[in-house]
């Protein structure tokens, strides 16, 4: 209102206009009288003077709650819980929201803290075998003769040679050559592929695929359905995840070289058909066992009562999140941001050089996406080992500049690593990749400065040895 | 886990509102409820995708002599087709039959292009019905459900409040609903709730 007066609105009615005074949702019943006070003090007039705006309706005030109506409590947004939901309650998980779902986060044990019990989770995985609730990751069942040719022009790399019941990872760009999703995609049959997405990308990741079919490749013999909850998934990860999985009385040869890393079986544990695929987020050799919903809950009380021996531990997704990190594995809304394109990520790798097209081809092709100066994804090794970097941290390489600070970039990641032994980062730094070995500085808002090396985003086997247990 | 019985029978295992009790909430005056709702558990659910040359296999497995057209359900003894999109259709049959059903469509549509995906577990479908039906959908519905309008043998995609559901309507105010298994539990407490003030009923 002040502002208004100081730029020379004079009128009640031209300074309603400019500032919306009285235009939310109380339609000034309780702003209006506050308002025009202090336009009056602006003015040095009088309330009576400055007068009024016209009163339009509705002139009797509404409730909140008549707005709201019994969208309250807990019916004020559906929370979408696993299958295996239940076993997570009755042992003690705390849980996080990702998107409308509700995930198991840790699982704490007789007063552990959080740090304690994520140390435990992430440790049990990288020693004996870790159990993970991964449910939630969408799925999208695609079937037709040119399946293969459209996952080629969704994803950058290829897929036409894909043989069935192999698997292969994909990053699926906008068309502005930006990060959009990931996931593993595997082939059950000539025609016939299973798709996984992020647990918050699903929904649009199937209307993205579906726009593309419908208005862009209508001549694309595809069709595309969710099956994100017809299946429950474990995920069995550590060096005794196959022990744990023959003493559950599976029927699959778990041998490499019957069961190698990216394939998928389909067999049966005590009876029950499942799909098991044996692809890894953690490093460690893992196993994502896929089972009708209806069984989920059975299969994982199963599962942890065949690795009770092997003290065979649930971990939630704080665990996954450090033990990903620990492996350098990006997570897209993570370390991405709708700005970040492979090449920022360090994953060239998965970009074709060969294929005639893919969407989002063009938009890396322009010449600003190869500058030198765009943020790039590395890793940070803080000074003191300890000190865990607060996500969101801004990077300068001259803590004592003048504010505003030149910033580097910021860190997306970060967390304690009880198998490294040390805290562990991932940033996107401006020219991040040119600069490995180098310091940067992480000012904090109470004055002090944190220190960091930026290496590579891999801080544990770094040459993948543990993939086979 | 209960292993596999050594006939091939497996344990029917649990259904998305598996967690739920019965519960009845008289209306006033102790008249009967005026919504009552239970889950159709483990009804088999195929999710069809294909143009008109599906017809000869759907035919010969759902006993419909044609597609049926936008917004309209058929149903033929214990196995209903339900229009979802030009495309598409959602096969319902009795418990238990889906995966044979499955494998028999796939095999009689041979070359023709088409996806049968088993959606079984993916879906929940509640039978809901009363006198009240109506009125109570009506509160999270926009669909004009006025017994003149959406009548028996309609069907929509919709949203019920914040979840979206599948309205299928039958004869006498009997509706399946069906929506995904993650929305199940907010569905069904939406219903509990929305159909207070009638009279509402959950079987299980």
């Amino acid at each position: 209102m002040k502002l208004a007066v100081r730029e020379g609105y004079q009128s009640v009615e031209h300074v309603k206009r400019y500032t919306t005074l009285g235009m939310a949702t109380d339609q000034g019943k309780t702003s209006n009288i506050n308002g025009l006070a202090i336009l009056a003090e602006a003015l040095g007039n009088e309330i009576p003077e400055v007068g009024t705006t016209t009163f339009r309706m509705p002139y009797t005030p509404s409730g909140f709650g008549a707005i709201a109506g019994r969208d309250i409590g807990d019916l004020f947004d559906p929370v979408r819980l696993t299958r295996m939901d239940d076993w997570h309650r009755a042992n003690g998980a705390t849980f996080e929201h990702v998107g409308q779902w509700m995930r198991a986060w840790y699982y704490p044990k007789d007063g552990e803290t959080m740090r304690e019990a994520v140390d435990r989770e992430v440790k049990a995985a990288r020693t004996t075998a870790g159990l993970l609730d991964a449910s939630t990751l969408g799925k999208i069942d695609i079937q037709g003769p040119d399946a293969a040719e459209f996952l080629n022009r969704l994803y950058t790399n290829s897929w036409l040679k894909l043989g069935i019941g192999k698997c292969r990872y994909g990053l699926m760009l906008k068309d502005d050559g930006m990060v959009m999703d990931d996931g593993v995609t595997t082939r059950l049959g000539e025609n016939h592929f299973h798709m996984t997405t992020t647990t918050g990308g699903a929904a649009g990741v199937l209307d993205w695929m579906e726009e593309w079919l419908q208005t862009e490749w209508p001549e694309l013999k595809v069709y595309l359905t969710s099956v994100t909850e017809e299946w429950s998934v474990a995920t069995l990860s550590g060096p005794n995840a196959g022990k744990i999985l023959k003493a559950a009385g599976v029927d699959i040869s778990l041998d490499p070289s019957d069961f190698p890393f990216m394939t998928m079986r389909e067999g049966h544990i005590a009876g029950l058909p499942v799909r098991i695929f044996r692809i890894s987020f953690t490093g460690e050799l893992s196993y994502e066992i896929n089972i009708r919903s209806r069984h989920g809950l059975a299969l994982w009380t199963h599962l942890m009562k065949a690795g009770a021996d092997y003290g065979i531990t649930p971990y939630g997704t704080e665990a996954m999140h450090v033990l990903r990190a620990e492996k350098g594995f990006i997570i897209v809304g993570q370390e991405t941001d709708g700005s970040v394109t492979p090449q920022d990520l360090g994953m060239d790798w998965i970009v074709s050089k060969v294929k005639p097209d893919y969407i989002g081809k063009r938009a890396l092709e322009r010449g600003s996406m190869a500058a030198d100066n765009r943020k790039q994804l590395v890793g940070l090794r803080t000074k003191e080992r300890k000190t865990v970097i607060p996500e969101g941290a801004h990077a300068v390489l001259d803590p004592n500049q003048p504010m505003p600070m030149d910033m580097l970039g910021q860190v997306t990641s970060s967390y304690f690593s009880p198998n490294v032994g040390s805290s562990i980062a991932m940033a996107m730094l401006k020219g991040g990749r040119a600069m490995m070995g180098g310091t940067v500085y992480l000012p904090m808002l109470d004055g002090s400065v944190i220190e960091a090396e930026i290496v590579e985003p891999v801080f544990y086997d770094p040459k993948g040895e543990r993939i086979n247990g | 886990m209960a292993s596999a019985a050594s006939d091939g029978s497996r344990p029917p295992g649990r259904t998305a509102l598996s967690g739920k009790t019965a519960r009845t909430v008289e209306a006033p005056e102790g008249a009967r409820p005026g919504l009552v709702m239970s889950e159709l558990a483990h009804l088999g659910k195929l999710n069809l995708r294909g143009g008109g040359d599906i017809l000869p296999a759907v035919k010969k497995y759902s006993g419909c002599t044609a597609l049926p057209e936008a917004n309209r359900s058929l149903t033929v003894g214990d196995r209903t087709l339900v229009w979802l999109a030009p495309d598409e259709y959602l096969l319902l049959c009795e418990a238990g039959q889906e995966a044979n059903l499955h494998s028999q469509l796939m095999l009689d549509l041979g070359k023709v292009h088409a996806a049968v995906t088993n959606v079984t577990d993916a879906l929940c479908a509640i039978s809901i019905r009363g006198k009240a039906v109506r009125q109570v959908l009506a509160k999270g519905c926009a669909l004009d459900l006025h017994p003149s309008v959406f009548t028996a043998g309609m069907c929509a995609q919709t949203m019920l409040s914040h979840a979206a559901v599948t309205l299928i309507a039958g004869e006498d105010n009997r509706f399946t609903l069906i929506c995904r298994t993650s929305f199940a539990a907010y569905t069904h407490d939406w219903l509990m709730d929305a159909g207070l003030e009638y009279g509402v009923s959950f079987r299980g």
